[in-house]
């Protein structure tokens, strides 16, 4: 469905976060916390945040059978944020020194529509070994500002 | 004279907000480890305690607007969406690392010791 899917992840185009915990929403309120940089189970620090492309039947679709992080548990859904909205994060926040956001294509052979939010702060890439910082907050706040839409599973 | 049990002393009402944050603070110290992933931490209890023991010290007009969160780091984070200003607390066991946006002027902060006088301190920060 995604393959033809351009390279560069349009401005135009909006990104889905998928929410695996409902502990990251509450009264109708996204969680910052739940744009994070995931260490992988191999041990890899990932230096993005994962978000898929795709018009919403086809996340539908995807995401329809993704299992709970816990077994047993609850999932919840997934926010929709444009991308033009998040590259302008790091235009828009002054007070934060040389900040960049944005979305690349990472497909992966399961998701060719997998792409990542990724966070460049004084010139140093984000990653899941970053420790919490303001600015990292600050930035994860603009994120849970802009998601537009949460589609619930 | 006053003997000690005349004193007037502050009584704070504690209200839906108030009730609200402890039964969040409660209900998220229940999430076991691996709730959000392989990689995500329980919350920290220390976390949980000392949060618990500052909300008994605050007026219930200064948690107006604010949500807690889990951080998948084992932290708790407290989130304020305002009509002018909005802000994040990241409470550690031991810091708060946090940041408010208020009036045009961003104020950070990345480590600060987590005590119920610096907790309260940024609430009627934001709110003030």
């Amino acid at each position: 469905m995604a393959e033809h899917l351009p390279k560069i992840v349009g401005d135009e185009e909006r990104v889905a976060r998928v929410i695996f915990s409902p502990s990251y929403i509450y009264n109708g309120r996204v969680a910052p916390t739940a744009f994070r940089w995931d260490v992988l189970p191999s041990g890899d620090a990932e230096d993005y945040i994962s978000v898929l492309r795709g018009d919403a039947s086809e996340l539908d679709t995807e995401t329809r059978h993704f299992k709970a992080r816990v077994e047993g548990d609850e999932r919840y859904g997934y926010a929709l944020l444009g991308v033009g909205h998040i590259r302008e994060i790091g235009i828009d926040n002054h007070e934060i020194a040389e900040t960049k956001v944005d979305v690349l294509s990472l497909p992966s052979k399961h998701h060719p529509n997998h792409a990542g939010i990724v966070v460049d702060i004084a010139k140093e890439r984000v990653t899941a070994l970053t420790p919490v910082s303001s600015e990292i907050m600050i930035i994860q706040k603009e994120l849970a500002l802009q998601c537009s839409e949460i589609v619930r599973f | 004279m006053l003997r000690k049990m005349d004193v007037p002393r502050k009584v704070l009402t504690q209200g839906k907000a108030h009730k609200e944050l402890l039964e969040r603070a409660e209900s998220l110290g229940k999430l076991a480890e691996g709730w959000d992933g392989s990689d995500s931490k329980a919350i920290a209890p220390q976390s949980i305690r000392k949060f618990k023991t500052a909300l008994g010290k605050v007026e219930e007009k200064l948690l107006q607007g604010w949500v807690l969160f889990p951080d998948a780091h084992g932290y708790l984070y407290l989130d304020y969406t305002g009509s002018n200003a909005v802000a994040g607390i990241t409470m550690t066991g031991e810091r708060l690392i946090y940041f408010f946006k208020k009036d045009g002027k961003t104020v950070k902060n990345d480590g600060a010791a987590f005590t119920t006088r610096n907790l309260l301190s940024i609430l009627e920060r934001v709110h003030g």
